[in-house]
């Protein structure tokens, strides 16, 4: 039994139980309650210790089984597979893994061993990098006790970054000297993601995360920083390998020669590392490569970089360049020979005519840029910077000039209209950043920066002994990349020299707020279009294009200035990480090799009869083969994806055929890398699930419908559902809604107040929602079974009429019965924490001479657990300086009272800031509901409770005296066609009877009834009821039948985070602004509500003269001064300082205007205080206020 | 009826270790650690006094 060698946790944290709820059993709902002991207890009750770990969640799994022998037989069906939850989370961890595994030795092999000479014997030194590795934090905890290191658990409730050490060795060996010296340098330390294999919860079955105080099937993904969990989000990037024919106006501004045409191309090394080669058409007809570098800009001839990459007379490459750019595309001949002449005439003028040539060329304009040292030629410079610059991604010169004459291709077509542009906002050209990769690509440049410094330090110093270069290292090397990389997370803020070649500097990391937990998921399914786009006016790139179909959701983007930007991935879309293993790369070019390679022809051999189609594997042009062989090879590559070869199941296969109406440019394009999105689709002839990505699906024929299945179909949807993201598909019935309705509700099931997580007791976030009674939906869909989000419940299955009753379920109110509230329907808590951390010179705790102004204080300081906090009273003391004379109480803030739930008393383990004391206390606030908070069905209709109507005056039911739970406003449907809600009334009303969860996904049909309404209609009728679910009910007042049937059913209701207790703002008297002297604003500091513009005009309009008076001078700023009749001032009154108080009578003779110079001139007048400051201000100005007062 | 001990007493609050759950007596001053296993994080112990709430 694993889980015998951790300590029991249960007895000991008997008093950290969660608040006692109402005692009432809650009906089929997964009573999963926070706390850790029950957590344990009810995972021993599945007899979880005895069962065998597997890779998914073995409780999870067992509970929703015991659900689904409830669940109606058809939905049973359709769930063959068990799922975890963690599957959504896969990519954020599988990339941090990449990062950790593979990605940091990519880095280090990046860095090229550098050979330089020292002194001046020139004594020579090769020096590169090994090992750069960061610790596992797994095997710390398995070999010590758990006490001293760090867990996710302990960094939370301490407030500390989860992060281990980071190191690399720096290795160099002296000429002469064989032996190789290393030295290890400390890169500071890392955070770690949650789950991650270095991370200590990593490969832990559910029982043992519970016992280490965390979620059962915690799922990990995001980083904690300073306490606080953050995650990275993905953001969409330009489509890597994949060449983009661009029409943009934005050209033309560069200069008066930039045509509105290029060509762009994103390339990625090994490393991560990216750079983009534009190739731009000028008006002269020539054409240009331009790149980046360090943020700046550079454009070369196109010929010039043509001649540097081979070695051949012009007239040679002359006849290669023509044989490939002629041929694929119908182009005039002469156009693309006339191009070519200026292309490489460009390069005769500077005199240019030998490979040699053009690369001392190259050499000598970018040796600055590349720092190159004096000792190396010119033409060495050049071949340097066609290495790190143009096309990175490949390493041979031969495969950069073909893709280069490919690109010139391209943008030759696309100048002549042969082919259409591409549009970078659709997703085909897309690909997203994956949080592992940006930590890499970091990672990667500081390094690299460090190596730099190093090598000039050594270059600098004139080392010549081993000891010498290492004392260099020793100071240079040290670098806390840590730090760095512990800002980017904390902040979301980039600092980098380069920019990294990508768009934003800043919004890479979110908190992963746990309001409940869909929303929490949706963060990670959640994808960035980028932070430039968020300003820019046009919405074009805020469009839904058909392409995303199946990839991102179409309901499940939020509403206002993100809309369209923020999407989320569908629930079965993966976006590729990088390969575990290396070899596999290798194997895999190797099959889709041998795979093309006997209808593959070089430029040369292409019949000039037939067309034919260029081949790029993931940006290599490996040849052009035949539109006749075609067909084949693609059929046999997706006969081998699909099969049992493991290494080709992420490949996608593109055939952009010759002459499509698409307009694009035509190719065999096949994509393995990472980050790219793709979706599981079924094979019609084989019927083999297979993956496809954005590009290649808008080639392949994918029927949606399985009725309308017929031969110009190759694939078809696995299920009806595939186009919706998680949150969106477990809206029921979502088919029969107006489509905003659900995405009104894909944003409130992100703010309902449900279960956020199972380890409250373990946490110190500052805000946590909970609800008390969380209930499983009577109607839902199949994804809520798939993914077991029984375990995070968020809302009750309440009996609501539809029905005119009082006037107060006018506009959107609801009136709830006062007797399901007092039986505990939406009961709630929130739970806040203050911390309050002491420095180095304070203690927390009380002196025993200071007096006890709370009795719930004790000795040590802190308040009593469980006593009753009233508002503004003191909660914990921290003591000053040895002598403890000073003190600072903290209080608690707010207006209601609250029960202490929680005080944790930690001390800092990290190093280096030690004896950091710290209290973190949690409150308990009651948030059972009262008349304005807010509620909401699962379609988009929010409602605000008006009225606790009494029970003995609620409406019945004739037949079974149901009295009814909620009572909504026939209005509510009709402008908003919300038919869902309807059918899930009439469908939960009669699986409450027949004792079934409804199946309410979307979409599904039925082939013995024509809809739901018809089948739950007639269960309906079998139990006894009114087919269309109407019945006859009883007014609660008079004991009259209503006149009408009341359509009465069972909707699940969600309990929305907006509630009264939070929002409520009043004030008679209060805090003022000290300048203005009008009420300040802020419902925290006590201030008032601006009675702004539009309020006066309407009190104008109804001439509510003493209203207006009232609200916006005698409740503001409002005044008595004195005014000089004579010239009109309000300044120059001026009252004397008498020292006898000889009554009011006399006050106004002592007042004196001092322009006027009159005692009698002066009268009181009542003017708002701004007025007068106004009037100072302008006499500062030389301007004065003359008032005309009689 | 049972009474906590008051300030001044010398004994000190109880708090529950969060790792070994055993239990860690801290007066004003004291170093915020488990004397058993050097776990830092610490809990305050539930009050024994008679806490009133208004139940409506």
């Amino acid at each position: 039994m694993r889980v015998g060698t951790l300590p029991s946790r249960e007895i000991n944290f008997s008093n950290l139980s969660p608040p006692p709820g109402p005692g009432f059993a809650l009906w089929l709902t997964a009573a999963v309650r926070a706390g850790s002991s029950e957590t344990v207890r009810a995972y021993q009750d599945q007899d979880i210790f005895n069962m065998p770990y597997t890779d998914h969640d073995v409780g999870v799994q067992a509970r929703r089984m015991d659900h689904l022998r409830r669940t109606e037989k058809q939905s049973v069906d359709d769930i063959s597979r068990v799922v975890s939850i963690k599957k959504l989370f896969h990519c954020h961890v599988d990339s941090f893994n990449h990062f950790v595994n593979s990605g940091l030795s990519d880095i280090v092999r990046g860095v090229e061993s550098q050979h330089i000479s020292v002194g001046p014997g020139s004594r020579q030194v090769d020096i590169w990098l090994e090992d750069l590795k960061i610790e596992s934090l797994r095997s710390k905890v398995s070999a010590v006790a758990t006490s001293s290191s760090q867990t996710p658990r302990s960094c939370r409730e301490v407030g500390e970054t989860y992060k281990t050490s980071m190191s690399v060795s720096y290795c160099w060996r002296l000429q002469g000297n064989d032996a190789m010296q290393r030295r290890v340098v400390q890169l500071g330390q890392c955070p770690v993601m949650v789950q991650s294999n270095v991370c200590s919860l990593a490969r832990l079955c559910p029982a043992e995360l519970v016992a280490f105080g965390e979620e059962a099937n915690e799922a990990g993904g995001y980083f904690i920083i300073n306490g606080i969990e953050r995650m990275i989000r993905m953001i969409i990037m330009q489509r890597r390998h994949h060449i983009l024919g661009l029409r943009r106006r934005a050209f033309l501004k560069r200069s008066p020669l930039f045509t509105e045409y290029a060509t762009v191309m994103r390339c990625v090394s090994n490393d991560e590392h990216s750079s983009t080669i534009r190739l731009h058409y000028m008006r002269n007809g020539s054409l240009k490569v331009a790149f980046q570098h360090r943020r700046e800009e550079f454009f070369i001839p196109a010929g010039l970089v043509l001649r540097s990459l081979v070695a051949c007379s012009d007239a040679e490459l002359h006849e290669r360049a023509c044989m490939e750019l002629l041929g694929t595309s119908s182009h005039e001949e002469t156009f693309v020979k006339e191009r070519l002449a200026i292309i490489q005439e460009e390069c005769q003028s500077l005199y240019i005519f030998t490979q040699i040539s053009a690369l001392s060329y190259l050499g000598q304009h970018f040796r600055t840029l590349l720092e190159a040292s004096a000792s190396e030629s010119d033409a060495a410079v050049g071949e340097r910077f066609l290495r790190d610059t143009i096309f990175i991604h490949l390493s041979r010169n031969g495969d950069k000039l073909s893709l280069l004459l490919l690109m010139m291709n391209k943008l030759l077509t696309l100048v002549t209209g042969g082919c259409g542009p591409d549009d970078p906002d659709s997703l085909v050209n897309q690909e997203v950043l994956l949080p592992g990769l940006l930590l890499q690509k970091i990672v990667r440049e500081k390094i690299q920066i460090s190596f730099q410094k190093v090598l000039t330090q050594i270059r600098g110093l004139d080392c010549r002994i081993n000891e010498d270069i290492g004392r260099v290292i020793d100071e240079t090397a040290s670098l806390d990349i840590g730090k760095a990389l512990e800002y980017i997370l904390a902040t979301g803020n980039l600092v980098s020299p380069t920019g990294l070649g990508l768009s934003q500097a800043s919004g890479f990391t979110i908190v992963a707020e746990k309001l409940n937990y869909f929303r929490y998921l949706s963060h990670f399914r959640s994808v960035h279009r980028g932070a430039y786009f968020m300003e820019l006016r046009t919405t074009a790139v805020r469009k839904l294009l058909p392409e995303s179909w199946g990839f991102l959701c179409p309901v499940h983007t939020p509403d206002g200035s993100p809309c369209g930007l923020l999407n989320h991935l569908t629930e079965m879309c993966e976006v590729v990480v990088p390969d575990k293993d290396p070899l596999v790369r290798s194997e895999r070019l190797d099959l889709i090799k041998s795979k093309l390679a006997w209808a593959l022809v070089d430029a040369e051999h292409r019949s000039r009869f037939h067309h034919s189609v260029p081949v790029i594997v993931e940006g290599v042009h490996m040849g052009y083969i035949s539109i006749a062989d075609v067909e084949r090879a693609v059929a046999a590559l997706r006969e081998a994806k699909t099969g049992s070869q493991l290494s080709l199941q992420m490949t996608e296969i593109c055939h952009i055929p010759v002459h499509g109406e698409h307009g694009l440019f035509p190719g065999l394009y096949i994509f393995y890398g990472p980050s790219r999105l793709m979706r599981p689709v079924q094979q019609v002839h084989t019927g083999k699930i297979e993956l496809v990505g954005t590009l290649e699906q808008s080639f392949l024929s994918i029927c949606s419908l399985r009725k309308e299945m017929n031969d110009i179909f190759t694939h078809s949807e696995l299920k009806m559902t595939s186009a919706l993201s998680c949150i969106a598909s477990l809206t029921p019935w979502s088919d029969f809604n107006q489509s905003p309705r659900n995405m009104y509700q894909c944003q409130m099931a992100k703010q309902t107040m449900g279960t956020p997580m199972h380890s409250i007791c373990f946490r110190s976030d500052t805000k946590l929602y909970r609800l008390h009674t969380p209930q499983r939906p009577v109607a839902l869909t199949y994804t809520y079974d798939k993914y077991a989000l029984d375990n995070y419940a968020l809302g009750t299955n309440a009996v609501v009429a539809v029905l005119a009753y009082t006037g107060y379920d006018m506009e959107d109110a609801m009136i709830l019965n006062k007797g399901s509230l007092t039986r505990g329907f939406a009961h709630a808590t929130l739970y806040k924490t203050i911390v309050e951390t002491a420095s180095k010179h304070e203690l927390i705790g009380m002196n025993a001479s200071q007096s006890r102004t709370n009795e719930h204080i004790d000795s040590f300081g802190t308040v009593d657990v469980g006593s009753v906090a009233s508002p503004g009273s003191t909660v914990l003391r921290v003591n000053n300086g040895e002598g403890l004379t000073k003190s600072r109480q903290i209080r608690i803030k707010g207006t209601d009272p609250a029960v202490v739930d929680r005080v944790v008393l930690t001390s800092t383990t990290q190093k280096g800031n030690q004896n950091v004391k710290r209290a973190a206390i949690t409150f308990r606030y009651d948030r059972n509901p009262v008349i304005g908070d807010k509620f909401s069905s699962r379609h988009g209709q929010k409602g605000v409770l008006s009225f606790l109507w009494p029970e003995e005056d609620m409406p019945f039911c004739e037949r079974t005296g149901v009295r009814p739970d909620v009572i909504i406003n026939p209005h509510a449907f009709p402008s908003r066609m919300t038919i869902g809600m309807l059918v899930e009334s009439l469908a939960s009303k009669a699986g409450a009877m027949a004792a079934v969860f409804a199946d309410a996904t979307p979409f599904k049909r039925d082939k013995k009834y024509s809809s739901p309404a018809e089948r739950y209609g007639s269960l309906l009728r079998e139990h006894g009821y009114n087919f269309c679910g109407n019945e006859s009910m009883i007014n609660g007042y008079t004991g009259e039948s209503f006149s009408v049937d009341i359509f009465i059913g069972i909707v699940y209701y969600q309990r929305l985070r907006h509630m009264v207790s939070d929002k409520f703002q009043v004030r008679s008297t209060g805090p003022n602004n000290p300048l203005t002297k009008q009420p300040i604003k802020g419902r925290k500091s006590g201030g008032g509500i601006r009675f702004g513009e539009m309020e006066r005009d309407s009190l104008l309009a109804h001439g509510a003269a003493y209203l207006l008076r009232d609200r916006l001078n005698m409740c503001s700023d409002n005044q008595d001064t004195w005014v000089c009749k004579v010239c009109g001032s309000l300044l120059a009154p001026l009252t004397m300082c008498m020292a006898t108080s000889c009554g009011e009578k006399y006050a106004s003779q002592r007042t004196r205007c001092r322009v006027c110079e009159s005692n009698t001139s002066v009268e009181i007048v009542s003017v708002p205080h701004v007025f007068i400051y106004l009037a100072t201000e302008l006499a500062a100005m030389n301007i004065s206020i003359q008032l005309k007062a009689r | 009826m049972y009474h906590e001990q008051k300030a001044g007493s010398g004994a000190g609050v109880a708090y529950n270790c969060g790792d070994c759950g055993s239990e860690v007596l801290l007066r004003p001053g004291d170093v915020i650690i488990c004397r058993e296993c050097g776990y830092r994080i610490l809990y305050k112990k539930r009050t024994k006094q008679v806490v009133q709430f208004e139940a409506r």
